[in-house]
C-alpha cells in the first residue's frame, strides 16, 4: 500500500479545512450540519471506493490514457478538458483564499498583484515538474507541517476556553434538513482520492486495491477532520460569534497562545504552515489540471521545449490574476458554493464513466 | 595480408621524429650489439622512471645479447602494450611509455614515474575516530588504497577515454558490478565521453563538465578525499570517477543526504551519530533561515515574537540608523569576506585576519551603532552553523542560497520566506543525479 495515496488524501483534507469550507459550514451551523456532514461523508466514501478501485484496475495509467483508450474521441476531448478546468478552478480557489489571507493577516501593505505573482512564480514551475517530483515535494512539506498542525488542533481541543456548550447547540440541530451547499462543502475536503487520476501513473505496483477497512480509516480521518474544522471555531468564538468571521479558523488560531517559546501567538505558526500546505496543494491540483488539458493536445515542441504546458500555465496565471480583480470576496464565496455542489454531481458522473470504462476493458 | 603496406616501424618512426625531435627531453636512443643488430628506444625523459631505466632495459639488453630473446623479455614485462597505431603510440609516449623499435616491430612498455604519489592526510573531511589518511595524487596509488579497503572480486576498474583536448587527463571508473545499476554505469560513461573541455584539473571541474545543466548551484555529484567513504559508496552501488593527478574522486549518483553525512556517523555509537545528524540539520536550518527570518520579523511582523523578545531586539537596534536588511547584508558580507580571507591567506597570517575581523570589527561595529548586538550573535551563529555541513560543496551552495532567501524576504516579508523555502524544496526535488531523484524523504537502499 503506497503512502503517497494517503498523503494526497490528507493533503486535501488539511488544505481545505481552514479557508472556504469552514466558512460555508459555519454559515449553516444551525441547519442540520451533522446530517449534512454524515451524508457528505457517506457519498464521498462511495465515490472514493468506486473511483480509486476503478483507477487501480489500470496500473501505471492515468485517467487521460484510460479515457482516450476506451471512449470516443469527441467525448474524451470534451470530458478531459472539462476535468482539467475543474482542477484549475480548485487551484484557483486555494490560491485566491490564501492571497486574501496573506493580505489580511501577514502583509497588509503588499500589493495584491505582487503576492499573486509571487505565489504563481512558485506554483507554476512546481506544476511543470515531473509527476513523481511533485509527490516528493508533497511528502517533505507534509512531514514538516503535519505534526505541528495536529499539535495545534490538539491544543485547540484542550484549550480551557473552548466552550463545549456552544458545540452542544450545534448538535441539537443535528437532524434538521440537510442542505446541498453544506454537503458539497463537506465532501470537498475528502476529495483527495481524485488525485489518483494522474498519480496512478507513478503509484504502479505499490497500491493494489483500496480495501474496505482502509476506506473506513479514511472515513474516520475525514469525520474527525471535518468536525474539527467546524466545531473548534464555534467552541472558541461561540455559536453566534463564529459567524462573524470571514476566516473563522485564523481568528480561532489567534485566540491561542504558547506560554513558553519565542513565538507567543499560534496564529503565525499556523499561518505560515498553511501557506506552505496551500502552496503544495495548489501545485498538485494545478499539475493534475495541466496533465488533463495537456493530454488532449498534440505534443508541440519549440527548441526542445514542450510548449503546450507552458501556454496552459500562462493562461491559468493570467486568469487567476484577472479573477482576483474582477470578483469580489462575496462573489468568490458564492462561486465556491456552486463549485462544491457541482463537484458532487461531477463526482457521480466521473465514477459512472470510469465504471463503464472498466466494463469495456473487461469485454475487450 | 598487408605485405605491401609499410611495416610498423616505418609507419611510426617518421611520426615520432616529427612530433618529438625538437623537444629537449625526448630521447631517441639506439642500442646495438656486436653483430650490428640494433634496437631503438624512444621516450620522454621527464615522465618516465629515469632512475631505473638503465637497470630495467639497458643492462638486460647487453646481458641477453640476443635480439629475439630481448624481444621476449620485453613482452614479459608487466606493463607491456602491443602496437595499435601511430596516434596511440604518441599518446602512450606522453603518458610515460617507452617505445621499442625492434626489427620492424613496435612495442611499448609503460614505465611511468610520478612525483606525487604520497598519500596525503585527510584535511577536508576530517574525522575523529576514522582513518586519518586520504588519497594521493596518483591514480594507481589511489586504486591501491581503495582495493585494500574493498576486497571484492566484483569491483571493476574501467579506463575511460582521456578528458580534455589539451590536458588529456586519465579517468578511471570504479564500481562494484554486483551492487551498481548497469544503467547508471552506462549513463556515467556516456556523460564522461561527452564531456568536452580543453583542460580539466579538478574534480569540481569535471563535475561541471559532466552535468548537462550549465549553471547549477547545488552539487549533484559528491567530491570526496576519503578512501573509507569511497569503499562505503562502492558497497552502496555508486559509481566512482577517479581522475589522474587529483587527490579527490567524484561519486555519483548522490542524493541530498549524502552531502549531509559524515563518515564519523558510522564510527560513533548509534544515538551519538543520530544526535550529530540532527545537529547538522539544525545547523543547516539556522544558517539558511536565521538572517531572512530576522529581516522578515524585524521589518515586517515584529508581532510574531513574544513581546519581551521583540522589545529587547528593538532596544538593541535603537542606535542602528537603517532598516534591518542593510544591517544583515552588511554583517553577512563582512563575515563572508572573513571566511574567504582565511581560506586564501597564508596559514601564518590567518589568525590575525580572524582576530581583526571577528573581535575588533564586531565590537567596534556595535559600539559605533552600525549594527545591533543581536545581529552580531546571529551572524556568528550563521557562520558557525554553516561550517557544520560536512561536505564543503554543499556548505558553499547553502551559503549562496541564504542570500536568495534573504532577497525574497527583504522584498516580501515572512511570506516570502515561506514561499522561498517551498521554492527551494521544489528546486531540490526537481534536480536529479544521473537519473536518481536528488531530494526524496525515506530513500530506500534497495536496487
Amino acid at each position: 500500500m503506497s503512502r503517497y495515496f494517503y498523503y494526497l488524501v490528507i493533503l486535501n483534507m488539511l488544505a481545505n479545512v481552514v479557508a472556504l469550507v469552514p466558512s460555508i459550514l459555519i454559515e449553516g451551523r444551525l441547519n442540520g450540519t451533522v446530517s449534512s456532514l454524515m451524508i457528505a461523508i457517506v457519498i464521498t466514501l462511495i465515490y472514493c471506493f468506486v473511483f480509486t478501485n476503478s483507477m487501480l484496475k489500470f496500473p501505471g495509467k492515468g485517467q487521460p490514457e484510460i479515457i482516450k483508450a476506451y471512449m470516443p474521441q469527441w467525448f474524451s476531448t470534451v470530458y478531459l478538458f472539462l476535468l482539467g478546468v475543474l482542477y484549475f478552478f480548485s487551484t484557483w480557489f486555494v490560491l485566491l483564499s490564501f492571497i486574501d489571507i496573506t493580505k489580511r493577516f501577514i502583509n497588509p501593505e503588499l500589493p495584491t498583484l505582487y503576492i499573486t505573482i509571487l505565489f504563481l512564480a512558485i506554483i507554476c514551475p512546481g506544476a511543470l515538474m515531473g509527476t513523481e517530483k511533485t509527490l516528493y515535494a508533497l511528502e517533505i512539506v507534509l512531514i514538516i507541517s503535519l505534526p505541528l498542525i495536529i499539535g495545534i488542533f490538539l491544543k485547540a481541543y484542550i484549550n480551557e476556553h473552548l466552550n463545549w456548550d456552544a458545540i452542544r447547540i450545534v448538535f441539537t440541530h443535528s437532524f434538521d434538513a440537510p442542505s446541498i451547499d453544506m454537503i458539497g462543502a463537506a465532501s470537498y475536503s475528502l476529495l483527495g482520492f481524485y488525485y489518483i487520476s494522474i498519480y496512478n501513473r507513478v503509484l504502479k505496483h505499490r497500491l493494489k486495491r483500496l480495501g474496505l477497512w482502509r476506506l473506513v480509516l479514511i472515513g474516520i480521518a475525514g469525520v474527525v477532520n471535518i468536525f474539527t474544522s467546524l466545531l473548534i471555531p464555534i467552541g472558541v468564538n461561540g455559536v453566534d460569534g463564529a459567524g462573524h468571521y470571514i476566516y473563522p479558523w485564523f481568528s480561532t488560531a489567534d485566540t491561542m497562545r504558547i506560554e513558553f517559546g519565542f513565538i507567543e501567538r499560534v496564529l503565525f505558526i499556523f499561518l505560515l504552515l498553511y501557506i506552505g500546505i496551500s502552496m503544495i496543494s495548489a501545485t498538485i491540483t494545478c499539475h493534475i489540471g495541466l496533465e488533463h488539458v495537456k493530454s488532449i493536445f498534440p505534443e508541440i515542441k519549440w527548441k526542445e521545449i514542450k510548449i503546450i504546458p507552458l501556454i496552459v500555465v500562462t493562461l491559468f496565471s493570467l486568469g487567476s490574476i484577472l479573477g482576483y480583480f474582477l470578483l469580489s470576496q462575496i462573489q468568490v464565496y458564492e462561486l465556491a458554493k456552486v463549485f462544491f455542489t457541482l463537484l458532487l454531481f461531477a463526482g457521480a458522473f466521473s465514477c459512472a464513466v470510469l465504471l463503464y470504462v472498466v466494463r469495456r476493458s473487461k469485454q475487450k | 595480408m598487408f605485405s605491401f603496406e609499410k611495416s610498423e616501424v616505418e609507419r611510426v618512426k617518421p611520426v615520432l621524429e616529427k612530433q618529438f625531435k625538437g623537444t629537449e627531453d625526448a630521447q631517441f636512443r639506439t642500442l646495438s650489439l656486436e653483430n650490428d643488430q640494433e634496437i631503438e628506444l624512444v621516450y620522454i625523459q621527464t615522465v618516465i622512471d629515469n632512475a631505473n631505466i638503465h637497470e630495467q632495459f639497458f643492462k638486460p639488453f647487453f646481458e641477453i645479447n640476443d635480439i629475439q630473446r630481448y624481444e621476449s623479455y620485453i613482452k614479459s614485462l608487466p606493463n607491456f602494450k602491443e602496437f595499435k597505431d601511430e596516434q596511440d603510440t604518441v599518446k602512450e609516449i606522453l603518458h610515460g611509455s617507452i617505445v621499442f623499435l625492434i626489427q620492424n616491430k613496435v612495442y611499448m612498455v609503460g614505465f611511468i614515474h610520478q612525483e606525487n604519489s604520497a598519500v596525503l592526510d585527510a584535511s577536508v573531511e576530517t574525522t575523529i575516530l576514522g582513518p586519518q589518511k586520504a588519497l594521493s595524487e596518483n591514480i594507481y596509488t589511489n586504486l591501491n588504497l581503495i582495493r585494500h579497503r574493498y576486497h571484492e572480486k566484483s569491483l571493476k576498474v574501467e579506463k575511460l577515454p582521456e578528458i580534455g583536448d589539451k590536458s588529456n587527463i586519465q579517468v578511471c571508473l570504479l564500481y562494484d558490478e554486483k551492487e551498481a545499476d548497469s544503467e547508471i554505469v552506462d549513463k556515467v560513461k556516456k556523460r564522461v565521453k561527452k564531456a568536452d573541455r580543453p583542460i580539466v584539473q579538478s574534480a569540481g571541474e569535471l563535475h561541471r563538465a559532466l552535468t548537462n545543466r550549465k549553471r547549477r548551484l547545488f552539487p549533484t555529484l559528491l567530491v570526496t578525499e576519503r578512501p573509507d567513504r569511497i569503499a562505503y559508496n562502492l558497497y552502496q552501488g555508486k559509481v566512482i570517477i577517479m581522475i589522474e593527478g587529483i587527490p579527490f574522486v567524484l561519486i555519483g549518483p548522490t542524493v541530498f543526504y549524502d552531502f549531509m553525512s559524515s563518515m564519523e556517523d558510522f564510527y560513533q555509537p548509534y544515538w551519538v551519530s543520530k544526535f550529530l545528524i540532527v545537529l547538522r540539520y539544525i545547523g543547516l536550518f539556522i544558517s539558511l533561515f536565521l538572517p531572512s527570518a530576522y529581516v522578515g520579523i524585524i521589518s515586517y511582523n515584529p508581532e510574531v515574537l513574544r513581546i519581551q523578545l521583540a522589545f529587547s531586539i528593538a532596544g538593541s537596534r535603537m542606535p542602528v540608523p537603517y532598516p534591518s536588511y542593510l544591517e544583515v547584508l552588511f554583517m553577512l558580507i563582512m563575515m563572508e569576506m572573513l571566511t574567504e580571507a582565511s581560506i586564501r591567506l597564508p596559514k601564518t597570517i590567518g589568525p590575525t585576519a580572524t582576530t581583526v575581523g571577528g573581535l575588533i570589527l564586531g565590537q567596534a561595529a556595535t559600539d559605533a551603532g552600525l549594527v545591533s548586538n543581536i545581529m552580531i550573535i546571529i551572524v556568528a551563529a550563521v557562520a558557525i552553523s554553516n561550517f557544520i555541513i560536512p561536505i564543503n560543496e554543499m556548505s558553499f551552495a547553502m551559503r549562496v542560497m541564504k542570500y536568495l532567501l534573504l532577497i525574497i524576504t527583504t522584498f516580501s516579508g515572512l511570506i516570502g520566506l515561506v514561499i522561498g523555502t517551498v521554492g527551494l524544496i521544489y528546486y531540490l526535488v526537481y534536480l536529479d543525479s544521473f537519473g536518481k531523484p536528488y531530494l526524496k524523504l525515506f530513500t530506500s537502499h534497495q536496487k
